[in-house]
């Protein structure tokens, strides 16, 4: 195989397809990225077993083939490449690679091509084009719920569906549900549903986020789901197992509903969480017309402010983990915040004012006093 | 039929029937019988073929498992000295099997030397085992399927396989070159274990043979202090040596490819596995040397009995015959008794030395 291209170009995507390169497996092709040179086209390729990425490659192919070349040390050899012009050329007999830039010459060996997995080709059945702008925005707003407990494998997905005119994400580690629905402008030709682990979605928000692309095209297959946005095709297990019917979990009406100014409250939780360390509950008390937010750490010290908000009833105290409560108030981001809650017990609410579809549902800690 | 079960009727039929086409395996198989009668390679040839059926390119699903690289083979054996761990089931197979597969339409699981599961690794694997998702098959390896917890062996389909004959692994050994009366000697001690008859023969082999005779053989002639432990616990470290040598040289080739801020957590990772296989090495070695003791033992009690075509060490039968003379059969059963009351403590970390010094004196008393 032998390939030119432009430096910066292999830089940019191998960055790009790296990030699916395995750091952790004792197969040692998969911490290799395996360039495929065929039919006039460049590809880069690579897997950790869980998502596979690739991502094709301007350049000229003079002669096709295929190689495995280790990712790290190919990222750190054509970052200090000189020149502007790069060349790649496969020797068969001393089963290495030449890569040539202005003056320099490297040789790096081969990983064994044979032991890497076909990834899935995209084809065109059953595919969805959804906005990619409202796709990686839907993503950011519920990952951080999803668990990063493997014991129960089925929560650290993101159950995605998408039908005729809304996109919907679920994602929970059973202290906290978060939900957004994404109305979409133009209806999509048919809908999936799938749970997806979070990372591939995450990585997915990564790589749609460096680009201008306007659409995605998503796949859901039996056993894998596919996504391609601007050529780079990424693809994933899925995660099988009941998703929790999280309609169930929300309950049906709230006895008290408050609006508050999202930015205030959510500096007011972020300073007083301040102290409201080793596992301490930050305490939310309302009572007519004000909401104390407070915290203490026994050893280290305590924090209090008071905001006016529009309670009205019984006081009424309850407490809640200041980071998981931080996240939900920063995923709402800019504008309003209503905030519905029950009694100390039952979960609280957060909700995007603007009715753009975006729930938070926490699980309260039980103060002892 | 999977190849290579020729000699295996009862794993050949389970096995091959589950992988006709359109037959949709059971979802977890036990493959118990005793080492060396390829059930690692029968596993594998199993995924193999099952992994490649919807494949089109089969060849390359083939090399790939054999390589241990497939995606959809996840290949789990003991990370503990003696014990498999339940971090060596939570994320690769637990966590896993909740995932789909990536590129086939099964998702194959093999855990060796399934018998040395504690409780713990057990209860976290019992749910994965009995109610799967309907691509996951697991393979379970044993080669003392009567430890194996019944909570497990019983969610799984049962797979024989057969110790080979005495008689054919006898005349396998003498095709090889060896004398009839060793070959038989070899082949009967090895208790149907076709790749130890094979050590006990070549190599080493002879010279473990005759340090753990000398073993048995002190307490009963009253000169345990003679140390005839000490050559076979030199054996046993530079078992040991071997095998932590292998695995550092294992760590080596991986760190070449790794980026430099995994090296410290590999190197930790991999020094503790080393430390146990180290243990383990060790530990087989010493268990065999006195497996082969307590044979002694039993075979004095055979030629008391007049049953010499029970015998194993069958071409010791002179030096057998002498030391038979006058013994006990009832001590010499508590002698074979004190010897796998030793092999069983082997597992709890007990010193070797003082355990192989404590049961020789123990010996001495009662047999001398």
């Amino acid at each position: 195989m032998k390939i030119s291209t432009k430096r910066d170009a292999l830089f940019t995507q191998l960055q790009t397809v790296t990030r699916a390169a395995s750091t952790r497996s004792a197969v040692q092709t998969l911490s290799g990225v395996l360039l495929v040179a065929e039919d006039g086209r460049i590809e880069m390729r690579a897997t950790d077993m869980e998502i596979g990425l690739r991502v094709p490659l301007e350049g000229e192919v003079q002669r096709p083939g295929s190689l495995v070349l280790p990712a790290r040390l190919l990222v750190d050899v054509v970052r200090a490449l000189p020149g502007s012009d790069v060349s790649l050329e496969l020797r068969g007999a001393e089963q290495d690679v030449e890569i040539r830039a202005g003056a320099a010459t490297f040789h790096i060996r081969t990983l064994r091509a044979e032991d890497f997995p076909p990834l899935p080709e995209v084809d065109a059945d059953g595919q969805v084009s959804v906005p990619a702008r409202a796709f990686v925005e839907t993503i950011q707003k519920v990952a951080r719920s999803a668990s990063r407990d493997e014991t129960r494998p089925v929560l650290t997905g993101i159950l995605v569906s998408a039908s005729e005119d809304s996109l919907r994400m679920v994602a929970t580690d059973s202290y906290r549900l978060s939900v957004k629905e994404t109305q979409l402008e133009a209806p999509l030709e048919s809908g999936f549903e799938a749970n997806v682990p979070a990372r591939a979605l995450q990585e997915l928000a990564r790589i749609v986020g460096q680009t201008e692309t306007e659409s995605l095209v998503a796949s859901v297959r039996s056993n894998q789901v596919v996504f391609e946005a601007d050529g780079v095709v990424l693809s994933s297990r899925l995660i099988d197992g009941q998703f929790p019917n999280y309609r169930q979990l929300l309950p049906d009406s709230y006895e008290h509903s408050l609006e508050l100014v999202g930015a205030e409250i959510t500096e007011v939780v972020r300073r007083i969480s301040l102290l409201a360390q080793k596992n301490a509950p930050l305490r939310l008390a309302f009572s007519e017309g004000e909401l104390t937010v407070s915290a203490r750490t026994p050893d280290v010290g305590e924090a209090s402010e008071t905001v006016p908000v529009p309670f009205a009833g019984e006081p009424l105290e309850i407490g809640f983990n200041p980071d998981f409560l931080r996240d939900g108030l920063e995923a709402v981001d800019s504008g309003d915040v209503a905030l519905k809650l029950i009694s100390p017990l039952r979960p609280g609410l957060i909700e995007a004012a603007d009715g753009s579809g975006f729930l938070y549902l926490l699980m309260p800690i039980r103060l002892n006093v | 039929m999977p190849t290579g079960l020729e000699l295996q009727p009862h794993a050949a039929a389970v096995l091959g029937a589950a992988l006709k086409a359109e037959q949709v395996p059971s979802h977890a198989y036990l493959l118990a019988g005793p080492a060396g009668t390829g059930k690692r390679a029968a596993a594998r040839e199993f995924a193999a073929e099952l992994l490649s059926r919807d494949s089109s390119d089969k060849a390359s699903v083939r090399a790939r498992v054999e390589h241990g690289t497939h995606p959809d083979l996840t290949w789990v054996a003991p990370s503990g000295a003696h014990e498999m761990l339940r971090r060596d089931v939570d994320d690769a197979v637990v966590a896993e099997a909740a995932r789909t597969p990536f590129e086939a339409s099964f998702r194959v699981f093999v855990l060796e030397r399934t018998e040395t599961m504690n409780d713990e690794t057990a209860n976290s694997l019992l749910k994965t085992l009995e109610e799967p998702p309907a691509y996951v098959v697991l393979l379970l390896l044993s080669d003392r399927p009567g430890q194996v917890l019944p909570t497990i062996a019983s969610r799984c389909q049962l797979v024989r396989f057969d110790p080979p004959a005495p008689t054919a692994l006898a005349e396998d050994l003498a095709g090889r070159g060896l004398a009839p009366e060793t070959a038989r000697a070899c082949a009967s001690l090895a208790l149907g274990d076709g790749e130890r008859a094979l050590a006990l023969a070549f190599g080493d082999g002879p010279r473990l043979r005759a340090q753990a005779e000398a073993f048995a053989r002190a307490p009963l002639r009253g000169d345990a202090a003679a140390r005839a432990w000490v050559p076979l616990l030199d054996h046993a470290r530079r078992a040991g040596m071997a095998a932590k040598e292998a695995t550092m040289a294992r760590l080596a080739e991986e760190l070449e490819f790794l980026p430099r801020k995994e090296h410290r957590r590999r190197e930790t990772e991999f020094t503790d596995r080393a430390r146990r296989a180290e243990r383990r090495a060790e530990t087989g070695a010493v268990d065999h040397a006195l497996q082969l003791a307590g044979l002694w033992y039993r075979d004095l009690i055979c030629v008391l009995a007049i049953a010499p075509e029970l015998l194993h060490h069958a071409d010791r039968t002179a030096e057998l015959a002498e030391d038979a003379q006058g013994r006990d059969t009832a001590a010499l059963r508590s002698a074979v008794e004190l010897v796998e009351e030793t092999r069983a403590r082997l597992a709890l970390n007990v010193s070797y030395e003082l355990a192989c010094e404590a049961l020789s004196y123990r010996l001495e008393r009662l047999l001398a």
